[in-house]
C-alpha cells in the first residue's frame, strides 16, 4: 500500500449520503410510523437523590389512551444497563434513586401527548436523602456510598521510572490544579428509539444510536430473550459524540420491553431537556498537576492526579479515565511520569463517552503547565514543546514506541512557520487585549485498553460491476461511509457512484464493537481493504482467464480490467462481473481486521496500548474586549498528523467540528445545578456554540504513513477537541497576563478576573 | 382546552370579558414552553395571530402605530423605527423565533431581559390596552410591575405600540450581551435615546433604559440628569457609566452573575454612547 499511486484515497469526495440528508429524505428514527404506533414517556426524579417508597400509577392509567405504565419488576431481565463493569445502572429505577432526572417508569399511550399527560399523574413517594455532589463529598471519610462498593469507580495507576529522583534532581518544579466542567453532546438529534415487533418472532429496533451491538445485547438481557432474537438497525443519525453509547442502551432496552408487553411498535423519543438530564455528559474533571524540568526545558518528571465526577453510575468512567491516565502527560518524552486518575460516583447525571474522552480535560492541563514552564524558563512555549516532542523510535508515556507516523515535530515546525507571516493587531487600542496561545496533543487511536479491536465487513460486487459494502460501524455525520465507499473503490477499480454503504443492521454484519475511539478509518477501513481485496481475487481471476494471462499482468482501474502493459488492452468490468458469477467464483466476502492487542502490566500502564496516535499542534490568537470580556478569535491554526488523509474535505469538516466543540468546553458551556438538579437543560441557558460563534479554523494535514491502517491512515474524529480547547486557553492567559485554572473560561470568568487584576 | 381564533379585536375583547381562565397566544415562543414545562392548560387559548387590525407598523399624526401583532422580524426590518428598537428587535432569539415571536407577546410576557422592552422605555413609548370597558393609554415606564407581571388586566389586550414624534426624531442606540453571540439571551440589555440641540449641539433630553439588571426593565434617571444639557467626552460618559451601574440591582441566575452585570453595563453603556454621538446614522 505504502507509496501505491491512489485514484480514490486521498481525494475529496463528496458524503456519499449527503443527498438523502440535504433533501430532507433520510429517515431518521423519528420518522418511522406505523399505524399502531405506541409512544413512551419516561417519569424522572426531581430530586437528585432518595429512596423510592411507592410509585403509584392508578390515576396514570386512567389518562384517555394511556395503556400501560412499565415499571422496574415489568423487565424481565437484568433490570441493567452498562456498556462495561460494574454494570451498576438499572434501565428504571427500582428502590433508589441516584441522580435528578432518572427514570422509574415508562408511561406508553396511543400518542406523545398522552403519555406525557399520564406521566404527570403517575405519584413518586421518594424520601429525600441528602445528595452528594461535589468530588470532595465524595471523597469524604465518612460519605454515604452512592453504590454498595463505594465512591470510587475505578482507581488507575500509571508508573514510569522514577519521579521522586527526577523530582529532587530537577532546576524547576511546577505544581497547579485545574478543573474542568460538564458538558452536553447537544446533538442536532436527541436519542430517539422504536422498537417494533413485525411478527417474525423477533424484535427489531431502530434506533439513533452510535453502537448497535451494545444495543442489541442490552435488550435481549433485559427482555430475557436470546441475543439471535434481536435485531437493530441503526438510522441515519444526526450526530451522537459518543453521548448515544449508553443511553440508546437505556431507552432501546425500554422501548422493547414496552413493544414486547403490547405486541406493538413502542417509539421513545427523548426531549432536549430529556437528552441533557437523562443522558451521558462529558467528565467534569480536577487534575492536580506537578511537573520537573531542567534549565535547558528538558522535563525530567511528571507527577499528576486525576479526579474525573462521573456522577451516578458507572457508564463508561472506567475507559475514560483509562484514556485520561494514558494521556495525561502529554506528547512528549518524559522518562518518569507517576499518574493516578480516579473516577467518582456523586448524585448527578452519569457521564460517558463524549468526542475526545478524558483527553482534552487532561490535556487543558498538560498544555497550562507547558505554557507555564516556558514563562518560568524565559523559553518560547513552541521551543520548548519541540524540545521535548515525542519523535520515532521515542518511549512515550506507557513506554511504547513507533518507529514511525509520530509526525508531533512537523505539526509543531508547521505552526512555527505560519506563525511567523501572522502578526496580531497592534496592542495600542486600549479597549482590546490580543494574545497567541498554542497547544500539542496526541490521541491513542483504536480501543487499546479497552479491549479487543475487531471489525467485520462485507463486500459483495453484483454482475453489472456495482458493488456493495457492509460493516458494523455506525456513520453518525463523520463521514464513515464515504470513507469506507473510497476504500473499497480504491481497491476493486470502481467509480464511487457505483458503490453502495449499507446502514448497519445487526442481523447483516458482524459485531463491530462499538463506533468509538477515533478507530472507524483505521481498523474499520483495513476490514474494507481486506474483504474488498478477497473479491477482487475473483475478479482477477476471471480476467487473467478472459484476457488468456496472468493474474499480475491485470490492474482494475475506472471499471476496467485493464492489461499492465497495455491500457487500451480492456474489459468492462460488468463483463468480468458477469463471467465470474457464471463461472462459480465468489463476488462476496466478509473479512476481519484485528487491531494488535494491548499489552501492558496492569500496575503501571506500561506497554503497548494503541496502534497508533494522532499527533497535533494547535495555534490559536484572540481579542478580549476589556470591557465587556467577549472573546474573538482571530486565527485558529489546526495542525494534525492523521496518517493518509482519505477524504480531505471530510477531514476538514471532522477538525472544524472537534475544534468547535473544545471552543465550547474551553469558553462557552458549562452544566450548571442547584442541589444536583440542572437549572439549564435547554440550549438556551446551555450556551453550545451557535453558527454566529463559529472560530475561523485553518486545517492542515502533515501527512505520515500509519503502517497499521489502510493506505497509511490513522483517526481525526476526536483529537481536534483537546487542541482547540486547550489553546484557547493559553491565548487568554497571554492575552490578560491571568492564567485560567478552570474551564469554561466564559466572558463573565474573564470580565471579573480583569477587573479584579486592576 | 379550547381554542378561539378571534377574527377581529371586537370578538376578541368579547371572548375576553366572557371568559375567566384564559390566555392569549401569538407567536407563542414564551406561552408554549411555558405550558409545557408546567403541563398546565388555560380553559381557554384564545389566538390573536388573525386579527389584522393588530398586525403592521403604521405612520400616524402623533408618530408611529405599531399593532402588538407585528412580529419581531417584521420590527427588526423596518428602516422606518428608531434604530435602538429595530437593534432591540434584530438581537431577540433566532430568525424562526423572530418570525413568530410578536413585540406584544414580547411586552405582556414582562421578562426583565425582554430586548424590545427597553427601546420602548427609552423612546417613551406608550402603550393601548383595550377591553370591552373601553380603552386606556399607559406609558411603558408604568408597565411593567415585576418579572412576568404586568398592570394588565384580565380582561385586556394590548392592542397598540405608540411611538410619539418627538422620539422618532434624534438618535438611539441598543445594545446586549450574553453568553454567546448567536441566539442568545441578554444578561445584560441597554438602550439610550438622545435629543441634541439643533443650535448648540448639547444634549437636550436623553432616556436611558437598562434591562436584565433588576426586577423590571428600569430608567436610569441619575445618568439621564448627570448628561442632559451637556456635549459630554469620553469622561463624563464614563461618570454616567458609573452611575448606571450605581442605579441597577442585578441578581445571580442561570444566565450570569450580579458581578458581572455590574461590571459589563460600563463597557455597553459606553459603547451606545459613542455609537450615538459619532455615527447618529450608523444603524
Amino acid at each position: 500500500m505504502r507509496n501505491q499511486e491512489l485514484v480514490q484515497v486521498g481525494k475529496s469526495a463528496l458524503k456519499v449520503d449527503g443527498r438523502e440528508l440535504v433533501t430532507g429524505k433520510a429517515k431518521f428514527s423519528g420518522d418511522f410510523n406505523f399505524p399502531d404506533l405506541l409512544h413512551g414517556y419516561a417519569c424522572r426524579s426531581k430530586i437528585a437523590a432518595g429512596y423510592i417508597k411507592d410509585i403509584d400509577i392508578s390515576q396514570a392509567l386512567k389518562v384517555p389512551g394511556i395503556v400501560d405504565v412499565v415499571l422496574p419488576k415489568d423487565i424481565l431481565g437484568g433490570n441493567i444497563v452498562g456498556i462495561l463493569p460494574p454494570y451498576d445502572q438499572p434501565v428504571l429505577a427500582d428502590k433508589e434513586i441516584r441522580y435528578a432526572g432518572e427514570s422509574f417508569c415508562l408511561v406508553v399511550g396511543t400518542s406523545v401527548r398522552a403519555a406525557k399527560a399520564g406521566a404527570r399523574v403517575v405519584i413518586a413517594t421518594i424520601e429525600p436523602i441528602p445528595p452528594i455532589l461535589t468530588i470532595d463529598e465524595a471523597l469524604a471519610k465518612d460519605a454515604r456510598k452512592i453504590h454498595a462498593a463505594g465512591n470510587i469507580t475505578v482507581s488507575k495507576k500509571l508508573i514510569k521510572g522514577d519521579c521522586a529522583k527526577a523530582f529532587a534532581e530537577s532546576d524547576v518544579i511546577l505544581e497547579d490544579t485545574f478543573e474542568t466542567s460538564n458538558q452536553e453532546h447537544a446533538y442536532l438529534e436527541t436519542e430517539v428509539v422504536c422498537a417494533v415487533p413485525y411478527g417474525d418472532g423477533r424484535i427489531t429496533v431502530h434506533a439513533s444510536c452510535q453502537s448497535p451491538f451494545h444495543i442489541r445485547g442490552h435488550i435481549a438481557a433485559n427482555l430475557n430473550v436470546p441475543v439471535a432474537n434481536v435485531k437493530v438497525v441503526q438510522a441515519y443519525t444526526g450526530g451522537s459524540f459518543g453521548g448515544k453509547d449508553d443511553t440508546a442502551t437505556e431507552i432501546g432496552s425500554l422501548a422493547a420491553v414496552a413493544a414486547v408487553r403490547q405486541g406493538k411498535p413502542v417509539m421513545i423519543s427523548n426531549e432536549r431537556e430529556e437528552s441533557i438530564v437523562g443522558s451521558t455528559l462529558r467528565h467534569a474533571s480536577r487534575i492536580h498537576y506537578r511537573i520537573a524540568a531542567k534549565k535547558d526545558g528538558t522535563i525530567t518528571g511528571k507527577e499528576i492526579k486525576i479526579l474525573l465526577d462521573g456522577g451516578a453510575y458507572a457508564a463508561e468512567s472506567p475507559f475514560v479515565a483509562m484514556k485520561a491516565l494514558i494521556h495525561s502527560a502529554g506528547p512528549y518524552k518524559i522518562d518518569n511520569i507517576k499518574v493516578e486518575s480516579t473516577a467518582l460516583y456523586t448524585n448527578k447525571t452519569y457521564c460517558g463517552a463524549f468526542r475526545g474522552f478524558g483527553v482534552p480535560q487532561v490535556t487543558f492541563a498538560s498544555e497550562s503547565m507547558m505554557d507555564e514552564l516556558a514563562k518560568k524558563l524565559k523559553m518560547d512555549p513552541l521551543e520548548l514543546r519541540r524540545k521535548n516532542a515525542l519523535k520515532p523510535g521515542d518511549l512515550n508515556a506507557t513506554s511504547q514506541v513507533f518507529q514511525e507516523s509520530v509526525g508531533l515535530i512537523e505539526t509543531i515546525d508547521k505552526v512555527i512557520d505560519l506563525n511567523r507571516s501572522y502578526t496580531l493587531p497592534s496592542k495600542k487600542q486600549d479597549r482590546y487585549l490580543y494574545g497567541t496561545g498554542f497547544a500539542s496533543m496526541y490521541q491513542g487511536i483504536s480501543n487499546g485498553a479497552e479491549g479487543i479491536d475487531v471489525v467485520g465487513a462485507s463486500v459483495q460486487v453484483m454482475q453489472d460491476g456495482s458493488a456493495l459494502v457492509g460493516i458494523g460501524l455506525t456513520e453518525l455525520g463523520q463521514g464513515s461511509r464515504t470513507v469506507f465507499a473510497q476504500i473499497a473503490a480504491e481497491v476493486l477499480g470502481i467509480s464511487l457512484d457505483k458503490i453502495s454503504v449499507k446502514q448497519v443492521d445487526t442481523d447483516t454484519v458482524h459485531d463491530s464493537g462499538p463506533t468509538v475511539a477515533s478507530r472507524s478509518t483505521t481498523v474499520g477501513g483495513m476490514a474494507v481493504y481486506k474483504a474488498a481485496g478477497e473479491v477482487k481475487r475473483s475478479l482477477l481471476k476471471m480476467a487473467a482467464l478472459m484476457f488468456k494471462t496472468e493474474e499480475n499482468n491485470i490492474i482494475l482501474k475506472d471499471n476496467f480490467a485493464q492489461l499492465v502493459f497495455d491500457e487500451n488492452a480492456k474489459i468492462p468490468l460488468n463483463d468480468v462481473c458477469v463471467a465470474a458469477y457464471w463461472t462459480g467464483f465468489p463476488l462476496m466476502n466478509l473479512s476481519f481486521s484485528k487491531a494488535p492487542e494491548a499489552k501492558y502490566d496492569q500496575d503501571t500502564t506500561q506497554g503497548n496500548i494503541y496502534i497508533a496516535y494522532n499527533y497535533g499542534t494547535h495555534m490559536m490568537s484572540v481579542r478580549i474586549d476589556k470591557l465587556t470580556g467577549e472573546v474573538k478569535v482571530l486565527k485558529h491554526l489546526a495542525v494534525h498528523d492523521a496518517g493518509k488523509v482519505v477524504n480531505p474535505k471530510a477531514f476538514e469538516g471532522q477538525v472544524e467540528g472537534a475544534s468547535l466543540t473544545g471552543f465550547g468546553l474551553a469558553h462557552l458551556e458549562k452544566i450548571q445545578y442547584r442541589e444536583g438538579v440542572i437549572i439549564n437543560p435547554n440550549l438556551a441557558d446551555y450556551a453550545v456554540p451557535t453558527i454566529k460563534d463559529r472560530i475561523p479554523s485553518e486545517t492542515i494535514s502533515i501527512e505520515t504513513y500509519n503502517p497499521t491502517g489502510p493506505y497509511g491512515v490513522k483517526g481525526i474524529g476526536e483529537p481536534p477537541v483537546s487542541g482547540a480547547a486547550a489553546s484557547f486557553a493559553n491565548a487568554v492567559a497571554k492575552a490578560t497576563g491571568i492564567r485560567f485554572k478552570k474551564l469554561p473560561i466564559t466572558r463573565q470568568v474573564i470580565l471579573e478576573a480583569i477587573n479584579r487584576k486592576k | 382546552m379550547q381554542y378561539f381564533l378571534s377574527a377581529t379585536l371586537n370578538e376578541l375583547l368579547l371572548v375576553l370579558d366572557s371568559e375567566s381562565n384564559s390566555e392569549i397566544i401569538a407567536g407563542g415562543t414564551d406561552l408554549v414552553i411555558i405550558m409545557e414545562e408546567s403541563g398546565k392548560r388555560p380553559e381557554k387559548l384564545i389566538d390573536i395571530t388573525n386579527i389584522k387590525e393588530l398586525i403592521g407598523i403604521k405612520e400616524e399624526k402623533f408618530g408611529i402605530s405599531i399593532g402588538a401583532v407585528t412580529t419581531i422580524a417584521k420590527l427588526a426590518a423596518n428602516n422606518s423605527l428608531p434604530c435602538c428598537l429595530r437593534s432591540g428587535a434584530a438581537s431577540i432569539g433566532s430568525p424562526q423565533i423572530r418570525n413568530v415571536g410578536t413585540i406584544g407577546g414580547n411586552i405582556c410576557n414582562a421578562s426583565p431581559s425582554g430586548d424590545t422592552l427597553t427601546p420602548l422605555i427609552c423612546l417613551n413609548a406608550d402603550l393601548l390596552l383595550q377591553s370591552t370597558k373601553g380603552e386606556r393609554l399607559i406609558s411603558t415606564e408604568q408597565f411593567f410591575l415585576g418579572p412576568k407581571k404586568t398592570v394588565l388586566k384580565k380582561n385586556e389586550v394590548l392592542s397598540e405600540i405608540r411611538i410619539g414624534n418627538r422620539y422618532l426624531s434624534g438618535s438611539s442606540g441598543f445594545r446586549m450581551i450574553g453568553q454567546r453571540n448567536g441566539q442568545v439571551i441578554s444578561q445584560v440589555n441597554l438602550a439610550v435615546w438622545l435629543k441634541r440641540s439643533a443650535e448648540s449641539g448639547l444634549i437636550e433630553e436623553i432616556r436611558i433604559a437598562a434591562g436584565s439588571v433588576a426586577p423590571t426593565p428600569i430608567r436610569i434617571i441619575e445618568a439621564e440628569e448627570m448628561l442632559c444639557g451637556t456635549n459630554p467626552g469620553a469622561k463624563l460618559i464614563f461618570q454616567a457609566a458609573r452611575s448606571v451601574q450605581a442605579c441597577i440591582t442585578p441578581i445571580n441566575d442561570v444566565r450570569s452573575t450580579a458581578e458581572y452585570r455590574q461590571d459589563v453595563i460600563i463597557g455597553l453603556f459606553s459603547d451606545i454612547m459613542s455609537q450615538i454621538l459619532k455615527e447618529p446614522q450608523s444603524c
